[in-house]
This record gives structure tokens, C-alpha cells and sequence, in this order.
């Protein structure tokens, strides 16, 4: 009987080690150790793996680690910077990215570009480093950049006999109206085709907001202009194309988990999409004659450009290592290309995007489609900075304020004025803290 | 007569209820056969309106690849050990704690178990953060220990569920057998160990069931505590499948259909016992 | 005198093995609940954002919720819907389901496995199951509502139907409950039944003078804690609609949780916590003082 108990208690005390040192995890070995985070989906991490694993072959006595995270990145990230043991690299997004800048949170790049004679802030496309930039310092980039764009269906424009969306020169907003209206299709009091999806909420009326000649703040971001005449006709054309002349589906709130507009375009049930571009790759796997055209203008021709950065955070024990693998990760061509042939990246690497032989690694036939790099190049040229890393706190600007207001304005239970009023009252509040 | 009018009464009752029972079981198995039937298709066909049930063809191939693409045998690896060693904690001290108010008199001991009772009123959000906080300090974070701890203390999920269960059922154990047994010089530990416990195996296997259910599925704890994907559970592992903008719906139901493979295997074998465990108890206050 | 002294010694004995035997959880209670319930009323007095030293505030995060915040008032609106609408449906239901499990029948396990299953079914596979049930294009829901002739729904996209929806992705797991009651009937001592026949009694006098006052302790039991757990509803808002469309599920822990982690108000989510507390700590006594009386204990009959 004791010498039963005797060996359970041993047996006991094997698993509890055993466990113990599973989860303690033993690690040996003198190479620096960096860890790298990142988002995205299976796709990406393939790419990003084999970019680390790239970079831990060109450098031998540094040892880098892919944290991928694929939910809730930004509030994972949030506590491990707050507890003390951000990432050495981390991928930032652009919402979140200025609430840290502003706790010091990152290291700041500008003398490390100083004394390297590879990179320069020419580098990279002017909006990407603007976008991170504050006060002069700069924080970091990221290999990509992800133009507004229109994808569509070249069999449903065809059937239709509407001449396609433009690559260059893009529609004003008017030509863009009757073009959706054309393709919109009534049978027996329901509407089974649809001329546009215009989902992404904040992508979308943000751009639209500023290609109207309106902005979110002002100089010294201390008010928001939501409540500007420009702002509001701006959003009332957006509106318009749904509750008005009905060419955009009923909105779909539940974007999160990716529960239809790809498969609306997919399915002809729209016959264009305007949205990020991060979304050819999967588009591409459809069976369906897709092109890309440019978005319409209204005052201006420009956009949004929500792709994000990648930062060093200023507690990491290696800051020169950490420098080496945030230009590996966003400058070699293995870092970036792999993601651009998936059709989730448009380089951000001047010299990869602006010139033929840089778009020659990475263009792909059956992904990339016909009119891809005209549009790209002439959106790309136009961007505007993003009011996004003005302030802090801008997660709760979008979460708390917008998102719910255009919710109730797409739903048509406010008008637009009325929603961009509360709206801009309640975006003063959080701006004074 | 009437003996054979209230017979026929009775079939026809249990017929109706027959009836009920299986339409009831069609509309609450509508999703789960839903579940089974996205899980072999091709993504193609999930999107077809009216819904096609049977898909053509049967890509049984969906499971292998749902459970290669991200480290399922790691998460199943995890899950098992947070179960396994949580469960233990549990019933040790949930049973040891249910003995002490169960069948020992002290002072203050029917306020200290409302204060234990009171527990179940407690909103988790209010203890959340300052636990985090704590975890964090101690440096547990990204770890199991903050899954798997506060049950050696009686503190997990269904921990005071459990101590509140048990002690109903040491409290019909007759107070003489204990009684003789101190006389005859055992020890008090040697009456729980192995006395009490062999007599309520029912009520042991009931609070088993329970939290086997719990941490298995548990969601929001490992959400909160663990951040590397080589740590998680199960039940967060399929949360690898949907992304920023895109969900990999086959292969998610493939996935959460292995989840339930073994939990449902537990649950059809012991439900039995689970019944008779709460039964037993009477559940009275 | 020698028994007297025997007495007080194995009182002494018995009171010291007490304290031992409930020390561990008594430990565990300290510095896992009540250490937390007490640092947590200190920080609501705070305003902390885990990075930057916290700095004092006094009252002001709990006037600010409760004299300036809508979305908190907002989102108490939710959860009391949601509350009120599901606990009374998942008893009434729960018990129903429990009563016909009891019959004597074929399959009875089988039908008991199947009506528990839901609760087995992961969380975040559950929720998306119902996210494409509830899908007004593609949706099973639309598609068998529209054979029978109604209209379509728009379900989760509504304000006005999201909460009712998720009533009914609630009520799927009704089983949990159930199980609870189907002890309970099965406790209810055959003898009374039998008893009560012989004077007479119809099946409808069984029902409400046994079973339903035998089962009172479990109605209440299953009650309260249907209360105080759906007043907690999260993880399904959080993962299906993020509190959309227009917050019309904002959930009341749900806010809490974005200003805790994503917002990092650390003070005023503390706050929040706490009041949620007490409203539940009212509604339970509350509960207790109007139906304590109604409850039929065994003993006393």
C-alpha cells in the first residue's frame, strides 16, 4: 500500500516537472535574440517566416523570431508594451500608432538613417514616411502600401455596355453615379445586381472626407471638422449611393469577420468594389474577369493611405540588430516581394514600385490584373497624409464615435449633419484629455 | 375500462412526447449538421443561396489540412495539460474545503460559506483587471500558471460550484460513521481520504463533467493571458482561422468539429453518472 | 470532570481540523477575489493607463459614468433586455425540455446528448455558426423563414433585431439548465407521486402541487444564476458584432472590456466593474426577498 503511494507521488512529481519545464522553456545559445511580431493571415505568415528566416541566414550570429498574432493585435501588443516586454520589432497599425509614439514607447530611426548610407527617407514613398513621422522624428515604415481602388467585373460591365472604370484619369463623382446606376439591375421588385460595395467604412469616408477638401482636424488638433459643409457633402454622397439611389447594398456592419463583401463581388452580386487593396489576392482566386480601375474624385483625386508601420520599441536590449532586421524586413526584396506576388502588398521600396525593373520581381500574370499598375501608380502619387497619427486615442475617436455614428447614418436613423455634429462633440471631448 | 383508457393515455402521451422530443433535437442539431456539412466543402459552395446540404465533392481532405496549417497537436497538447492539472486542483481543494463545511463544526463556519457562496454573484470583469495586474507582476503572463493556479485554491471556474455540490453530498453521509471511525483513532484526513470520497464518487464525477466542459472550452482566460500561438488552447486555436479581412470557413468547422469529438465522447459515457451526481445531492439549500 | 475535559479538547480539535481543511480556499479567496475586489475599488479612483503613473481622481470616474457617459446608460439598456428577455424564455424552456427528458421513452440518453450538445460546442465555433445562420443573403434562417412566406430578416445587421437574435443564440444552449432541472425532477421522491395517485389525484394536480413546489429551490437556483451570467454576456458580442450595428449590443461588459484593454482606462473600467457589482448584488437580493418565500423546501414538508 505505501509503496503504491510512494510511486504515485513519484509519478506525480515526474509530470509536474516535466510540465514545469515544458512551460519554463529551456533556451541556450549566445546569438542575440530579437523577436519580431506581426499580424496577417496564413499567407503572410509564410512570408514573413521566410523572411526571418532569410535574415537569420545573412546574419549569422543574430537570431530573430517571428511572434505572429493573429487576433486582437493591437491589444496584445497594447500589455506587452505596457508590462515591459514589447517585441524588439513590432508591426504597428496605423490606429494605435500614435498613442505609443506619444508614450515614448518606440526608438526613434533618424540617426540610424544618418549613418547608414542604404537608407535614406527617400527610400520609401513620400506618404509612408510622413504618415510616421512626428514632430521631425521618425518612427519607422512598412514594406507596403494599400491604394483605395475600385476592382470589378469586366464580364458585368460588358453585359451592361458601360466602358470601364478608368486606370488613369478618374471619373468625377457624377460619371461614377450613373456608371453604378447602369449596372444595377431590378427584377421583380428586388435588386439582384448591385453597381458598387463601398464597406469599409473608415476607409472610405475618410478619403472621401478629405478628397472633398474637408478635414478631420484642425491644425493643432485640438477640434474636429467633422461638422464642415465639406465633410458633410462629402459623406452625403457616400450616403446617397445607398439610401438614395440604392447602387450599394445594404451595408454590412458585420465586417469583422469577413462574412460577404468579397464574396458579393464574387458572386456577381455587385459589379464593383471599391476597397483597400489588400484584397486582390484573395479576389484573384476567384473565377471571374477582375480589373482594377481608379476611385472617382470629387474635389480632389486622393486617398487614405491606411497601411501600417513597423517600429523599434525603445526598450529593446539591441537596438543595432533590431535596425538591421527592421531593414530587412522592409526594404530587401525578400521581405516584400513574396507578399506583393499574393497580392496582399504594393511596395512601399521606391525602387521596387516606381521602376520597371523593381516591378518586373514582383508582378505577376493571373494575379496581378490588366490595368493593375497604371492604377496603382496614379493612386499611390496621390495620396494624402492620414489624420490618423494626429492624435492619440484615435481607436476610441473610431471605435466610441465614428463607427456607431455611421452606423445610425447608414441606417438612416440620423442625417448626416446631425450624426457629424454629436459626432464632432464627442471627438472634442476626447481630445482635450 | 379505465385501466385501459388510462394505458392507452399513457402511450399516446409518450408517442406526443416522442414527437416533440425529435423535433426538438431536428432544429437543435440544424447547426451542428450545418457545422459538419461547411466543414467537408470546398469554400467555393458555402456561399450558395438556398444552402446546399451535401456538397459535391466530399473533401475529407479539409480536416488534414485545417489541423497542418496551424500546430493543432499543440494546442490539443496544451488544452489537455490546463484541463488535466486544473481538475486535479479542483477536486482536491473544493472536496477539502466541502469536508471542513460539510462535516466539521466551527466557529463562524456557516458565515465563512456564504461568503464562499457569495463568490458565484461576483462579476468577473470587477476581479479581471487587478488579476491581470497581479499575474503580471509575478511574471505569469504567457503562461499557463494563471489557468491552472487559482484551482489549487478553489478558486476556478466552478470551483465554488463545486465546493457547494460536494457539500451537500458529504452532508448526507451519516454523521456516526465518522463518528465510530474517530473513536478507532483515524486520523481526520484518513476519514476524508478514504471514507467520504469513495462515497460520493457520483458527485466527484458530476463536478469532473463540468469542469472538464469548462476548461476545455474556456475562451476569454486564455484570450487574456496567453499571447504566442504555440501556447494556445484549442478553443483559441480556431481562432487562427479568420484573419483581418478573411475567414477560412471550411476549414474552421473542420477544426471546431475536432474540438468536440472528445469532449462529446466524455459527456455521452458519463452522463449517467453526471445526472445521478446532481440527483444524488438533492440540491437543496 | 475527565469528560468535560475530553469535550473541550476535541472541540478544540475539531475547530483547528475546520480551519486546516478550508484554509486552502480560504487562502485562494484572499489573494484571488478579494485582493482583486479591493485593488479594484481602489483604482476605479484613478486614472491609470498601465504605461504612465496612475494619478488620483477621487470620485470623478464614477460622476463622469453615471451623470455624463450615454454609452454606459446605453449599454445597462442592452444588457437588461437581453437579461430580460432570455432568463425567463431559457426557464421556461429548460424546464419543458427537462419534463419531456424525464418520460420514460426510447433514446432517452441519446435525446439528452443532443439537446446538451450546443454547450459542448465551442464558443467561438458556435458563434460563427450563427453568424452564418443568421446571414439575411445567405443565411438558413432567411431561407427556411422564406418558404414559409415571411419577409426576410436582417437579424445581427439591426438594431432592433440584434438583441432578440442574440436571445436565440442563447436559447440554443438551453441545455445547460436543463440538465439542472432534469436532476431535479429526478430527485422529487417517487412515493409522493405514488402517494397522491391513490387518493386520486389528476396529472395535472401531480404537476402543480409536487413537482413544481419540489422543484421551487431549483427555479430559483437556476434563475439567479441565469440572471447574474447573462448579465455578463461578452464573448459572442465580442467576436460577432463588436457591439454593432450602432451599439445596439453594446453590452455592458463588453464597454467595460474596451475601456479597459482597448481604450486603457484602466480607473475608469475599474469603475465600471464595480457598479456592475452592486446592481448585481441588488437585483439578487431582490430576487431572494420577493421569491425566497415563494420556495418549498423538503424538509418542511
Amino acid at each position: 500500500m505505501r509503496k503504491k503511494v510512494i510511486n504515485r507521488w513519484i509519478t506525480m512529481l515526474c509530470i509536474i516537472s516535466v510540465f514545469l519545464c515544458w512551460v519554463g522553456g529551456v533556451s541556450w545559445g549566445q546569438k542575440v535574440e530579437l523577436v519580431y511580431s506581426y499580424w496577417g493571415s496564413t499567407v503572410e505568415k509564410e512570408a514573413v517566416e521566410t523572411m526571418i528566416n532569410e535574415f537569420n541566414r545573412l546574419q549569422p550570429n543574430i537570431k530573430a523570431k517571428g511572434l505572429h498574432i493573429p487576433q486582437n493585435y493591437a491589444m496584445k501588443l497594447q500589455t506587452m508594451i505596457a508590462a515591459g516586454n514589447a517585441p524588439d520589432v513590432m508591426k504597428m497599425m496605423q490606429n494605435s500608432f500614435r498613442d505609443w509614439a506619444d508614450r515614448n514607447a518606440y526608438l526613434e530611426l533618424n540617426p540610424f538613417l544618418d549613418e547608414d548610407p542604404d537608407v535614406s527617407l527617400e527610400t520609401w514613398a513620400r506618404v509612408k514616411v510622413e504618415n510616421y513621422t512626428v514632430d521631425g522624428k521618425f518612427y519607422g515604415v512598412s514594406g507596403c502600401l494599400e491604394p483605395l481602388l475600385i476592382f470589378y467585373r469586366q464580364d458585368l460591365f460588358d453585359e451592361a455596355g458601360v466602358s470601364y472604370p478608368p486606370a488613369e484619369e478618374p471619373w468625377t463623382w457624377d460619371e461614377f453615379l450613373s456608371a453604378a446606376k447602369k449596372l444595377t439591375k431590378e427584377e421583380g421588385g428586388q435588386i439582384t445586381q448591385f453597381g458598387v460595395e463601398t464597406a469599409n467604412r473608415w476607409l472610405i469616408n475618410a478619403s472621401y472626407i478629405l478628397a472633398n477638401g474637408g478635414r478631420l482636424f484642425n491644425e493643432s488638433v485640438t477640434e474636429s471638422l467633422l461638422a464642415e459643409p465639406e465633410a458633410i457633402e462629402a459623406l452625403q454622397k457616400l450616403v446617397d449611393l445607398e439610401l438614395k439611389y440604392r447602387v450599394d447594398p445594404q451595408s454590412r456592419f458585420l465586417q469583422l469577420i469577413g462574412a460577404g463583401s468579397l464574396e458579393a463581388l464574387g458572386t456577381g452580386r455587385v459589379a464593383m468594389l471599391m476597397e483597400g487593396h489588400w484584397v486582390l489576392g484573395d479576389l484573384a482566386k476567384m473565377e471571374f474577369p477582375l480589373d482594377i480601375g481608379v476611385i472617382p474624385k470629387m474635389k480632389d483625386f486622393t486617398y487614405l493611405d491606411v497601411s501600417s508601420t513597423t517600429v523599434i520599441s525603445k526598450d529593446t536590449k539591441h537596438p543595432k540588430e533590431a535596425w538591421e532586421l527592421f531593414k530587412h524586413a522592409n526594404i530587401a526584396a525578400s521581405g516584400i516581394v513574396p507578399l506583393c506576388k499574393y497580392g496582399i502588398w504594393v511596395p512601399s521600396v521606391k525602387n521596387l514600385l516606381f521602376t520597371p525593373e523593381g516591378r518586373q520581381l514582383w508582378l505577376t500574370e493571373g494575379m496581378h490584373p490588366p490595368h493593375f499598375v497604371e492604377a496603382v501608380l496614379a493612386t499611390v502619387l496621390h495620396a494624402t497624409r492620414t489624420p490618423a497619427t494626429l492624435t492619440a486615442g484615435m481607436e476610441e475617436i473610431i471605435g466610441k464615435v465614428l463607427t456607431p455614428t455611421f452606423d445610425k447614418i447608414w441606417l438612416g436613423e440620423i442625417s448626416v449633419e446631425k450624426g457629424m455634429e454629436e459626432a464632432a462633440l464627442m471627438i472634442n471631448e476626447i481630445l482635450a484629455r | 375500462m379505465m385501466r385501459i383508457s388510462s394505458k392507452q393515455t399513457k402511450v399516446f402521451y409518450k408517442v406526443l412526447v416522442w414527437c416533440f422530443l425529435i423535433s426538438g433535437t431536428i432544429l437543435f442539431c440544424l447547426p451542428l449538421a450545418w457545422m459538419i456539412s461547411t466543414s467537408l466543402k470546398p469554400l467555393s459552395q458555402i456561399w450558395i443561396f438556398p444552402p446546399k446540404w451535401i456538397p459535391k465533392p466530399v473533401l475529407w481532405g479539409n480536416y488534414i489540412a485545417a489541423l497542418k496549417i496551424f500546430p493543432f497537436h499543440l494546442f490539443f497538447a496544451n488544452t489537455c495539460i490546463i484541463t488535466l492539472f486544473s481538475l486535479i486542483g479542483l477536486i482536491i481543494s473544493s472536496s477539502l474545503c466541502a469536508y471542513g463545511f460539510a462535516r466539521l463544526r466551527f466557529p463562524g463556519r456557516d458565515f465563512l460559506f456564504m461568503i464562499v457562496l457569495s463568490v458565484l454573484m461576483l462579476p468577473f470583469i470587477v476581479i479581471l483587471i487587478p488579476r491581470y495586474i497581479l499575474f503580471r507582476y509575478l511574471g505569469w503572463i504567457d503562461t499557463f500558471k494563471p489557468l491552472i493556479v487559482p484551482n489549487y485554491f478553489g478558486v476556478g471556474g466552478y470551483g465554488v460550484f463545486s465546493i457547494f455540490l460536494l457539500r451537500q453530498f458529504f452532508r448526507q453521509i451519516p454523521l456516526d460513521l465518522s463518528d465510530s471511525a474517530r473513536i478507532d483513532g483515524c486520523s481526520e484526513f484518513g476519514i476524508y481520504a478514504r471514507m467520504i470520497m469513495p462515497l460520493s464518487k457520483p458527485g466527484l464525477i458530476a463536478i469532473t463533467i463540468f469542469a472538464f466542459l469548462y476548461n476545455w472550452n474556456d475562451f476569454l482566460e486564455p484570450l487574456i493571458y496567453i499571447n504566442t500561438p504555440e501556447k494556445f488552447t484549442v478553443a483559441l486555436g480556431l481562432t487562427c482561422f479568420t484573419d483581418l479581412y478573411y475567414t477560412n470557413w471550411s476549414y474552421l468547422m473542420a477544426g471546431s468539429v475536432v474540438a468536440i469529438v472528445p469532449v462529446l465522447i466524455v459527456f455521452f459515457y458519463l452522463q449517467r453518472y453526471f445526472i445521478r451526481g446532481i440527483v444524488l445531492t438533492g440540491l437543496k439549500t | 470532570m475527565i469528560k468535560r475535559k475530553r469535550i473541550t479538547f476535541q472541540r478544540h480539535r475539531e475547530t483547528i481540523l475546520g480551519y486546516l481543511f478550508i484554509a486552502p480556499v480560504c487562502l485562494g479567496l484572499i489573494i484571488f477575489i478579494l485582493g482583486p475586489i479591493i485593488a479594484s475599488l481602489f483604482l476605479s479612483f484613478f486614472e491609470w493607463d498601465l504605461f504612465t503613473p496612475p494619478h488620483w481622481v477621487g470620485f470623478k470616474n464614477y460622476v463622469k459614468i453615471i451623470f455624463q457617459d450615454k454609452l454606459f446608460w446605453q449599454s445597462l439598456k442592452v444588457t437588461s433586455f437581453y437579461v430580460g428577455g432570455l432568463v425567463p424564455l431559457q426557464m421556461m424552456i429548460a424546464f419543458l425540455l427537462a419534463l419531456f427528458l424525464n418520460v420514460k421513452i426510447k433514446g432517452l440518453s441519446f435525446f439528452r446528448t443532443t439537446f446538451y450538445m450546443p454547450v459542448i460546442v465551442p464558443v467561438f465555433a458556435s458563434a460563427i455558426i450563427w453568424l452564418w445562420i443568421l446571414n439575411p443573403e445567405f443565411g438558413l434562417a432567411n431561407a427556411l423563414i422564406t418558404k414559409i412566406g415571411l419577409p426576410k430578416l436582417m437579424w445581427l445587421e439591426s438594431p432592433r433585431q440584434v438583441i432578440p437574435s442574440l436571445i436565440l443564440m442563447s436559447l440554443w444552449r438551453v441545455g445547460q439548465p436543463m440538465i439542472i432541472f432534469l436532476a431535479g425532477l429526478q430527485g422529487v421522491p417517487t412515493q409522493l407521486y405514488e402517494v397522491a395517485e391513490i387518493d386520486g389525484a389528476t396529472a395535472r394536480s401531480k404537476f402543480f402541487n409536487i413537482t413544481v413546489p419540489l422543484m421551487t429551490p431549483l427555479i430559483l437556483f437556476n434563475g439567479i444564476l441565469g440572471v447574474i451570467w447573462s448579465f455578463q454576456i461578452f464573448t459572442t458580442v465580442y467576436l460577432i458584432t463588436d457591439g454593432g450595428p450602432a451599439n445596439a449590443s453594446l453590452t455592458y461588459i463588453l464597454y467595460t472590456y474596451r475601456h479597459a484593454f482597448e481604450w486603457l482606462h484602466i480607473g475608469y473600467a475599474s469603475a465600471l466593474g464595480w457598479i456592475l457589482f452592486l446592481i448585481i448584488l441588488g437585483i439578487t437580493v431582490l430576487i431572494f426577498k420577493y421569491f425566497g418565500r415563494r420556495v418549498y423546501y423538503l424538509e418542511r414538508i
